[in-house]
């Protein structure tokens, strides 16, 4: 059996030798392998190679390739230009005008794309030239742009929910419906800011252009198609009972493999880039997810599950501090770490705390998330907060940072709701699955 | 990207990426099919749900390998820019010689995983009993390929580390978000010519 200071200075090495910059898969693996060699003796550690093949060899991450390789289809398949456009005819009129069509074009591809950093790119490079020569504050345009594509990994279907599916043994499905009401929540509450914003100060928004003939705007309508007919396959199928979550990925890659072609998008070169990029992020999150499973298991042997659920039992901390420990822990975690290795690698310590204390696994894996998409605009090392003042290339990045604080605390207030009121995450998968 | 070993692996290691992104096509293809053979014509394949668990084993490790050359194993790099030259040179190749021992670990007791598959005649529970050690060699083949490379960039980053070269740090140092952005810009801005060149004509 293991003491808890064992555990916990295992989990500042962690955190320390991440902090160093060695690779973050390398780290997990070597906590492991101390661990193993400390508390259960060498052998152990050579089950390495069985537990290697077991996680990656499972049919649950097999949707991680196919929904970046979606991803990565849609992305140059050129339907975000279109889509966008047809948008910004219906939201327009709001008062804020064309930084809605930023959060409901983010929404709307990251109901068919697994990753925020690709939602941020595409809507980015769309949206940024749309401002040009606009009156509007250009730090809530880069805002809406950076936390609105955080929805990416919210709305199913979502990488960091099948990764913490299958460490957690929840089902994908479940976890794909608990986040259909949040994501759509969060929508509403970021547009619901920029509402707020631009009506106590008009001119962070000014100059509405008069709307497009209802002829035009009527047939430019088509153009949300794509997308909508996606979702409504992947997410259909699922729900239908027809597909496990992994084959509906699969489903939505030929259906949008089918638009690219409809589109005329598809040629060998392109097939070929959407390739590497997919084998090469697949390849990446794959790597710590080895080196993270292999922890699970060896923590797991060590019998750092049940240490860890007893010492929660005997604090008898409620689930609320719990919840707002965990808060704050992973608001300063996700100021330094990536927000996908800040999941993966805290799974194996912070799960069965939570279980023991009673919290449903769906919702906090809904919880988790929403953690992870906070991580993804906290500086300094926010990847959406990058990645949209790249494409805008002038200008200081803390105009981005000030330009997501009023969505960041949308989404606290996301946090606090989901504690508040746990059926919007739970009534869902509830009456969908029983 | 001059880095004298890069320049070698890069190719060959995308060439592997592309085989590997066709295995993905095929995969979505093959269940695609079982879903609705299942659903309208009651005929399904056998075990499409093994083949995909080996497809993403097989992928993951083959894909390591490209990874590591376009500096892509995620690292957090926050801290590290904060310490002088030299110490992110020590760093770095801290990093990459730590990655090289974990690849040859795995790599190891990876073909100790087959070994053990041909001695017992491992199959695989579905109906047509796969061999195992015929998805586990391919595996096996990934996984040594990149103990392999992960060794030759260890090694290149000592020597680097011992002449106190400034290469160090522009070769083995994490892949910033600005080159990753740089990078994905680039090929939208080719992707865009395209589609013109494609309007003009």
């Amino acid at each position: 059996m293991i003491d808890l200071t064992g555990a916990a200075i295992g989990f500042v090495l962690l955190i320390g030798l991440m902090s160093l910059g060695l690779h973050v898969a390398f780290v997990m693996f070597a906590i492991s392998m101390l661990g193993g060699i400390f508390y259960l003796g060498w052998p152990a550690t050579l089950q390495f190679g069985t537990q290697y093949w077991g996680a990656t060899n499972n049919f649950v991450l097999v949707a991680i390739p196919l929904f970046v390789l979606l991803g990565e289809l849609l992305v140059r398949g050129g339907f975000t230009d279109r889509m966008y456009r047809s948008l910004s005819d219906w939201l327009n009129p709001l008062p804020g005008g064309l930084l809605h069509t930023n959060i409901g074009a983010s929404a709307m591809f990251a109901a068919v794309s697994g990753s925020s950093v690709a939602t941020a790119a595409t809507i980015g490079t769309v949206a940024i030239p749309a401002f040009k020569g606009r009156n509007y504050d250009s730090r809530l345009v880069l805002g809406s742009i950076a936390a609105g594509a955080t929805l990416g990994i919210l709305i199913p279907p979502s990488i960091n929910m099948i990764i913490y599916g299958a460490m957690t043994n929840t089902s994908v499905g479940r976890l794909y419906a608990a986040g259909v009401i949040p994501g759509l929540l969060l929508t509403g509450l970021f547009m619901a800011v920029i509402v707020v914003a631009c009506w106590w100060k008009p001119s962070l928004a000014v100059a509405v252009s008069a709307p497009a003939p209802m002829r035009e705007r009527l047939l430019r309508l088509i153009d949300l198609l794509p997308p909508l007919v996606l979702f409504v396959v992947v997410m259909g199928s699922i729900y239908l009972g027809w597909a496990t979550p992994t084959e509906s990925a699969a489903l939505g890659v030929m259906m949008s493999l089918l638009l690219c072609a409809l589109y005329g998008k598809v040629s060998v070169k392109m097939l070929h880039e959407c390739f590497i990029t997919t084998v090469s992020v697949t390849a990446m999150i794959m790597l710590i997810a080895a080196a993270a499973f292999f922890l699970n298991f060896v923590l797991g042997l060590m019998g750092v599950p049940q240490a860890l659920a007893s010492f929660a039992s005997k604090l008898g901390t409620s689930q609320l501090v719990m919840i707002v420990i965990l808060t704050i822990f992973y608001l300063i975690l996700g100021c330094f770490l990536d927000a996908l290795a800040m999941i993966i690698g805290t799974i194996p310590i912070v799960f069965p705390l939570v279980t023991a204390l009673g919290i449903d696994p769906v919702w906090f894996g809904i919880y988790l998330v929403v953690m992870a998409e906070l991580a993804l605009i906290t500086p300094p090392v926010g990847m959406n907060l990058y990645v949209v003042q790249g494409i805008r290339g002038e200008g200081l990045i803390t105009d981005v940072i000030v330009g997501t604080l009023p969505f960041l605390f949308m989404m606290l207030l996301l946090v606090v709701l989901l504690w508040v009121f746990p059926d919007i995450a739970l009534w869902l998968p509830r009456v969908s699955f029983g | 990207m001059n880095n004298p070993i890069s320049r070698v692996v890069e190719p060959l290691a995308r060439m592997a990426a592309i085989v590997c992104g066709y295995g993905v096509l095929l995969l979505s293809v093959v269940v695609s099919i079982d879903i609705v053979g299942r659903k309208l014509f009651g005929f399904t394949f056998q075990g499409t749900d093994d083949m995909g668990g080996y497809v993403l084993a097989i992928i993951a490790v083959v894909g390591a390998s490209y990874t590591m050359a376009m500096r892509g194993h995620t690292r957090v790099d926050v801290f590290l820019v904060r310490f002088s030259a030299r110490w992110q040179r020590i760093l770095n190749t801290v990093a990459m010689v730590t990655m090289a021992a974990f690849a040859a670990f795995a790599a190891w007791r990876g073909s100790d995983v087959l070994m053990e598959s041909i001695e017992f005649q491992s199959v695989a529970s579905n109906p047509l009993q796969t061999p195992l050690w015929q998805p586990q060699l391919l595996w096996v083949i990934g996984l040594t390929l990149f103990a392999l490379i992960s060794f030759a960039y260890a090694v290149h980053a000592l020597m680097l580390l011992a002449r106190s070269s400034p290469d160090l740090n522009r070769f083995y140092g994490p892949a910033s978000a600005q080159d990753e952005l740089e990078a994905e810009l680039t090929a939208r801005a080719e992707r865009a010519a395209q589609a013109e060149q494609g309007a003009l004509k």
